[in-house]
């Protein structure tokens, strides 16, 4: 029966339901006027064939009736008609509806503005291939740094006898000598990128495409073999205007000609430091007593997990800590094997899983209240729906009525909700610290729409369910007794209990952040940090060789001096607390 | 309850419907109301106002067409007749009900 035949044939006679509702009328009339002349033929009076015809015909309400709901989709005229009762309601309330939509916007917007900027880290892939088996491999040296964040390295000496082929339970293990070097660009518009040096099996390993080109072969590793480059895309784009025709060319890279072999996808990103070029490394000759630590990454085979990897890779692992030298050698190293994501985002998962926590707990107390606000209002307006009751309308339909309006509100308010998270979602970019890892990146997308979308609807849903509840629970209508606002005094308490708690959580939560964000700010760094500004100047080491390089850096503090407003100026290698090349005004 | 039986009595009152209008010709609705009283006999009791929903249906459906003429005692009328789709269920539907029938017969056949 609910063939698309029959509804899309239903959906037509409800177009033209007038037309049909005139023609049973018509029908219904003709009917009595044949039945009348046949019964006085029969020899009634005049009244008594009225009568008897009518009585014959029975119900014609009913008719017209059946009738109209053959032509109409009940459901569909419903919930079209609560839309437009709500809207109505609502915009005479306008406070009400106001300050409903506002709540809930301020909810759902930090909800989606958070969201967008936690995507990438908790949920978005890892921009390499079945990055589900690729983890991080080497030796943790806890002297190194903080236990469960040490370094892990593999060593250079005998890297290639024991690590090559791949151990056992891994398909492919690689490493990067170097990331985050600088090197520059020596031709007509001179720049400083950032190049890392890595195994010709990196790319391989990671599971990456190259968009364009080709990637390194096992040769280039060889020590004396020809340079050759693979650039990221937004050095093609910069430099090469995306020119396919830029492989084979060469880009001057710290006064050497390197050709371009290969170009990375958009979207590429190291699984440590950043790199705009890579350029294989060259692996030590054998009877090499040079030690340089190298950073690992391995493909398991599927269904392997860390643990059993670190389990196997222990023998190997205790050779390796042979060759490092015996002031780490003491400070116990350990096998260590972190999955991708872990090794990437180490405590950003779970700060992550905190703030949406946090978030989620402010949409959770915005909808309590929004349904509080609801709930107070529907107690006004148990008169109105006495009266609905009275003339017929179900508690179940009631009830839609309820949902209805909140769902409307919730609409309203996601809509100014993901406005809010539009301008939020700046802001967060402008205030992240530098060490949440991509959040420049970080945009409000259609699939962040799509969730702000669900949590529109959800919320809803949540904040219209319970004064549907309390509309079908009201006996008071049932009886048809006057309603006072005291018939449901328990549940507007267990709202606004479970509004406190929320809420005391919250500020629990944020009370420590906050003391622990002001004691970082609060700690003194031994000297006045107000009104300095720092600025980092880079030399080409190419075009300054170590003797030019002091009198330029004499010539620019005369000049900076001369510049008004100027109290001091200096120069240092490294600034407190992070170090980088500075002057100082 | 209700509903079911107010199922079956559509079903039924369709069938005769579609029955009287193939077998009669164009029809208009007091007429086939009269048609389906006096075949019936008085085994069926009906109120006339359930035709005129069932027609409105059978012709949404498709089944029987209408067409204003004019009546024997010259009032303007809709004459109903059936389609080519309507005779094609309507043989289904006697299919059905003749099926329905004998099965019906064997059970309480066995019984008695």
């Amino acid at each position: 029966m609910a063939t698309f035949r029959s509804l899309a044939s239903r959906f037509f006679a409800l177009l033209r339901r007038r037309q049909w509702d005139g023609r049973v009328d018509e029908e219904l009339e003709f009917h009595i006027g044949m039945e009348i002349e046949e019964n006085i033929r029969l020899g009634m009076t005049a009244r008594d064939a009225r009568a008897a015809a009518h009585r014959k015909l029975g119900n014609t309400t009913q008719a017209r009736e059946d009738v109209y709901h053959m032509n109409t989709i009940l459901f569909l005229e419903e919930t079209a008609r609560n839309f437009r009762l709500s809207f109505r309601t609502l915009r005479k309330n306008p406070g009400f509806a106001l300050t409903a939509v506002l709540v809930l916007a301020l909810g759902l917007g930090a909800s989606t503005a958070m969201f967008s900027a936690l995507d990438r880290i908790l949920f978005r892939p890892l921009p390499y291939g079945d990055a589900d088996r690729l983890v991080n491999v080497g030796i943790a040296i806890p002297a190194f740094g903080a236990p469960d964040q040490s370094q892990v390295i593999l060593v250079s000496r005998g890297y290639q006898e024991r690590w090559k082929p791949a151990p056992e339970p891994f398909t492919a293990v690689t490493t990067i000598e170097n990331v985050g070097s600088t090197c520059d660009i020596t031709e007509q518009q001179p720049e400083r990128l950032r190049c890392a040096t890595v195994e010709s099996n990196f790319l391989e390993t990671l599971g990456v495409r190259l968009s364009l080109g080709r990637d390194f072969t096992p040769e280039d590793n060889v020590r004396g073999s020809p340079p050759v480059a693979i650039i990221s895309h937004d050095v093609w784009a910069r430099r090469f205007g995306a020119d396919p025709g830029a492989i084979g060319k060469a880009i001057d890279l710290n006064g050497k000609a390197v050709p371009v072999i290969g170009v990375l996808p958009a979207g590429f990103a190291m699984p440590v430091g950043k790199a705009d070029i890579l350029q294989p490394y060259s692996f030590d000759p054998p009877e090499s007593r040079n030690l340089s630590f190298l950073t690992a990454f391995g493909r398991l085979r599927s269904g392997v997990t860390a643990e059993q990897a670190e389990a196997a890779i222990t023998p190997i692992i205790k050779e390796d800590a042979k060759g490092l030298p015996a002031i780490v050698a003491r400070a116990n190293p350990q096998p260590r094997v972190v999955p991708l994501r872990d090794y990437l985002f180490p405590d950003a998962a779970r700060v992550a899983w905190l703030l949406l926590g946090a978030v989620t707990g402010l949409l959770l107390i915005a909808c309590v209240n929004v349904a509080n606000l609801i709930l107070a209002r529907l107690a006004a307006r148990n008169r109105e729906f006495a009266v609905r009751a009275a003339l017929g309308s179900g508690r179940a339909r009631l009830a839609r009525l309820a949902l209805t309006e909140s769902l409307l509100l919730a609409v309203a308010g996601g809509g100014l909700g993901l406005l809010f998270a539009a301008a939020l979602l700046r802001v967060f970019v402008q205030l992240a610290p530098s060490s949440i890892p991509e959040i420049d990146q970080a945009s409000l997308d259609l699939r962040v729409f799509a969730v702000a979308a669900v949590l529109a609807l959800i919320a809803g849903t949540a904040v219209g369910i319970w004064p549907a509840l309390s509309v079908l629970r009201n006996r008071a209508l049932q009886y048809g007794t006057r309603v006072t606002a005291a018939a449901r005094p328990r549940m507007r308490f267990t709202l606004v209990t479970v509004q406190i708690a929320l809420t005391m959580t919250l500020l629990a939560g944020s009370a420590l952040l906050l003391r622990t964000l002001w004691n970082l700010a609060a700690v003194p760094l031994g000297y006045q940090s107000e009104r300095v500004v720092t600025m980092t100047v880079a030399l080409n080491g190419l075009l300054y060789p170590s003797g030019s390089r002091n009198p330029f850096f004499d010539r620019l503090l005369e000049r900076i001096r001369e510049i008004p407003g100027t109290a001091a100026a200096t120069m240092t290698s490294d600034v407190f607390p992070a170090g980088t090349s500075t002057t100082v005004l | 309850m209700d509903k079911d039986k107010a199922a079956i009595l559509q079903g039924t009152l369709d069938l005769l419907v579609l029955k009287t209008v193939e077998t009669m010709g164009p029809l208009h609705g007091w007429a086939i109301a009269k048609r389906i009283e006096q075949i019936s006999q008085d085994l069926l009791e009906m109120k006339y106002g359930t035709l005129y929903p069932a027609l409105m249906r059978l012709e949404q459906s498709g089944w029987i067409s209408s067409e204003w003429g004019t009546s024997e005692n010259n009032r303007r009328a809709r004459f109903y007749s059936i389609t080519r789709q309507g005779r094609k269920q309507l043989a289904l539907e006697a299919k059905g009900w003749e099926q329905m029938a004998a099965f019906i017969t064997r059970v309480l056949g066995s019984t008695r």
